[in-house]
């Protein structure tokens, strides 16, 4: 069928009303990020809603009020409550994410827990920045279509049902993993496709369904972990492994590291793929299938109306493509040009380039930037950050490992699975990998040698957690990003993560005692 | 010819000090004070290999000593060689030692009136220690004790301090009958580096108005949305 006919079949449908409902799905114009959806709400949210603000003072309150704990500053204790009473907060719901965001803010200040230059500040971290090019960037992939076309492609491919198009996102996060190891850079490549796979499946931030929640916490935990299958996946891994070799005297190659845990995460991947639609976020038959009436067929049809690469298609295609290119090639630009162009500035420079007149896609009315969610992301940032800097998170941590009071007989395996139990869910309370890398892994070491363990036994698989960052949208970049998009809430984010989190240390105490073992990893 | 005077008498001062060039095994510091700013300060030090006949101990805090007392045996004084202020501890007997502990009171240590600073009702202290003296202290540490009904905001600058090659933290933060404490340890201190610590503290009392305050709004909320105990059907 020639392309004139398919557009005249397609038009004819159009008459019909049914091509109507795909249009409204795959324009993201009409799903505005910027523009704050009005969501459903169970009975069981509403109770929430009630009762989490006053919950929330009075955890609030406690902590406040109680005396200091030993080792802990006054701002440590101050950032303490305050953190506890924005997570209740953002968890319930009482007041939109944004206002306790930035009620953490002023509370930071007003209880002399974090210096108001020091919050006000975080709006210029790199985070933030990236968080704003990423939407116009994605901006850019939506308004050329190209984003659309390689969802319509991956979705004729794979999305029959909802299944084998998760796994198509496992793989390409896979496949883009060891290539940019950036995870911010990964989460906007996929951002705007993710969006259109979930809109296509009838999830949209004003009406999200259990599909864009397994969709993209499923990304998350993708885009997140599977950095931890290769040594150069974080910088906070290769702080790990020099700690391993500077303090323990064991050097850990590429491919020991790899061969080690990339299949642990892939195990979890497929794990969680099998599970998340069937147990964590169940999916009705309805959002097993792509909400377009006509079904794929229909998809085909408007993937087949879309024709070749469009002037605009290219153009943006060579826009993103330059990004990409920084992205991937970063480790030679010193080499090459003298300088080195992170991820962040990468990303700006796209976003420059994207909204140049004539040379540019973009007009600056056309980027989709969700400042509300941007205020979140600043707000929850200053928490975790202030926890990492008044020493907070450090103690809370620290704590936890002298109440466990690990003695000399203490069998091999309870002390393994308590340090990656402990390692694991620091992540928590610590916003930073590498921070939480700097204070956990020496410890660790030390514990070993106190214990006359080999030291490779416990903080090898303890480093393997480090990129488990998926319990809260404020753990890592990524879930930054992702959870801009509103197709989860913190709930659901909090939820998924510590399921996970527990399934992780379940399979790094049987990798530990298995494959491990027979890597001569664990004794 | 005074000049060269001066000179000749100094330089065999420091010639006589036996205590120049050695290594410090182990040097504390213990201050505490009180409200008044009056402070108590307990030096203990123990030298790694020798015995010497005198020591000096340099030291860098402001105040008037009013006191200095020191083990049986031993006599201390405060001394000033080039602008540099020193403890100068001998023993009565003439007899050589390695280890010694002295006690020094402090009037006027720390002026609550005039380091106030601004916000929150923050007090700041600095505390700087420069080893002018020894070639090497093997391991230094500072306790600072504060009055009783004070506690520590926050420590916002230390030397040596936590970095990524050395993840450990210098300082640590305790309370012991009732009085918070922070301490600072160095490690092999040169001759000519310094270890410095400054941190906020403040009055551990809390305004009470803060909670009342935050009472009123959770009932306020409570009442104003009191809408959202109904289910959406009731509603």
């Amino acid at each position: 069928m020639s392309f004139v006919k398919e557009n005249a079949v397609i038009n004819e449908e159009l008459k019909n009303g049914r091509q109507e409902n795909l249009d409204d799905l795959l324009d993201l114009e009409k799903h505005k990020l910027s523009v704050i959806p009005q969501k459903a709400e169970t009975n069981t949210d509403r109770k929430m809603k009630y009762l989490g603000l006053p919950i929330a003072i009075i955890v609030f309150l406690l902590i406040y009020y109680m005396p200091t704990p030993a080792g802990l500053s006054l701002a440590g204790q101050s950032v303490l409550a305050c953190f506890s009473f924005a997570l209740i907060l953002w968890v319930t719901e009482s007041i939109p994410t944004h206002v306790t965001s930035l009620t953490l803010m002023v509370m930071l200040v007003f209880t002399d827990a974090w210096k108001m230059k020091s919050v006000l500040g975080v709006l210029g971290y790199d985070v933030i920045w990236l968080n704003v090019m990423a939407f116009i960037l994605s901006s850019l992939l939506v308004k050329t279509n190209i984003a659309k076309r390689i969802a319509l492609t991956l979705i004729v491919k794979f999305g029959h049902s909802a299944l084998p198009m998760m796994l198509a996102f496992i793989v390409l996060q896979l496949a883009l993993a060891p290539l940019i190891p950036a995870t911010a850079a990964r989460t906007v490549i996929t951002l705007p496709i993710m969006l259109i796979v979930a809109a296509i499946y009838g999830s949209t931030s004003e009406n999200p369904n259990n599909f864009g929640r397994n969709l993209f916490l499923q990304n998350l935990l993708g885009i997140n972990i599977l950095s931890a299958g290769f040594m150069t996946g974080s910088t906070a891994n290769l702080i790990a492994l020099a700690f391993i070799f500077s303090m323990a005297g064991t050097k850990v190659y590429y491919t020991d590291w790899m061969f080690a845990n990339l299949p642990v995460v892939l195990v979890a991947m497929l794990i969680v793929w099998g599970i998340g639609p069937k147990l964590l976020f169940r999916l009705n038959k309805k959002e097993k299938e792509p909400a377009i009436e006509g079904g794929i067929d229909v998809l085909k049809k408007q993937l087949n109306a879309m024709g070749k690469f469009s002037a605009l298609e290219k153009k943006g295609a060579i826009i993103f493509g330059i990004v990409v290119l920084m992205w991937v090639t970063d480790r030679f630009h010193f080499g090459l040009f003298g300088f080195e162009i992170n991820a962040v500035m990468a990303a700006i420079v796209g976003g420059i380039i994207a909204l140049l007149p004539r040379i540019g896609v973009l007009k600056w009315n056309e980027a989709d930037i969700p400042w509300h969610l941007m205020l979140f992301s600043a707000g929850a940032y200053a928490g975790g950050l202030a926890l990492n800097d008044t020493g907070a998170a450090t103690w809370a941590v620290q704590s936890l490992f002298k109440a466990i009071n690990f003695d000399k007989n203490i069998n091999f395996w309870i002390l393994y699975t308590v340090i990656i139990a402990v390692m694991m869910y620091s992540h928590f309370v610590f916003t930073s990998k590498t921070m939480r890398t700097i204070i956990l892994i020496p410890f660790i070491i030390a514990l070993a040698k106190e214990l006359g363990i080999n030291p490779l036994a416990l903080a090898l698989p303890a480093a393997f957690t480090i990129d488990w960052v998926i319990g809260l949208p404020i753990s890592a970049k990524p879930n930054v990003i992702l959870f801009t998009t509103g197709q989860y809430s913190v709930l659901d984010n909090l939820k998924y993560g510590f399921i996970v989190s527990t399934i992780g240390i379940i399979l790094l105490v049987v990798a530990g005692m298995t494959w491990f073992k027979f890597l001569g990893i664990t004794p | 010819m005074k000049k060269l005077n001066n000179f000749v008498f100094l330089f065999f001062i420091f010639l006589s000090f036996s205590s120049y060039a050695q290594t410090v095994e182990q040097l504390k510091e213990e201050l505490s004070f009180n409200e008044n700013g009056k402070a108590n300060l307990k030096v203990s030090i123990k030298l790694e290999k020798g015995n010497v006949y005198n020591l000096l101990i340099p030291y860098n805090f402001n105040g008037k000593i009013s006191e200095i007392s020191t083990e049986k045996g031993f006599y201390a004084e405060k001394v000033n060689i080039q602008g540099i202020n020193y403890l100068f501890i001998n023993r009565k007997d003439s007899i050589k030692f390695s280890e010694c502990n002295i006690t020094v009171i402090i009037d006027e240590y720390y002026d609550f009136n005039n380091e106030k600073i601004s916000d929150f009702g923050n007090y700041l202290l600095k505390y700087r220690y420069i080893n002018t003296r020894f070639s090497k202290i093997k391991n230094y540490l500072l306790k600072i004790v504060l009055p009783q009904k004070y506690n520590i905001t926050s420590v916002d600058e230390s030397i040596p301090e936590a970095t990524e090659d050395s993840p450990k933290s210098p300082f640590k933060l305790g309370n012991k009958d009732g009085k918070y404490f922070v301490e600072l340890t160095g490690e092999n201190v040169k001759l000519g580096e310094n270890l410095y610590i400054k941190f906020r503290f403040k009055e551990n009392n809390k305004s009470i108005l803060l909670a009342i305050l935050l009472g009123f709004i959770a009932i306020g909320y409570l009442i104003i949305f009191k809408d959202l105990r109904k289910s959406k059907a009731e509603k």
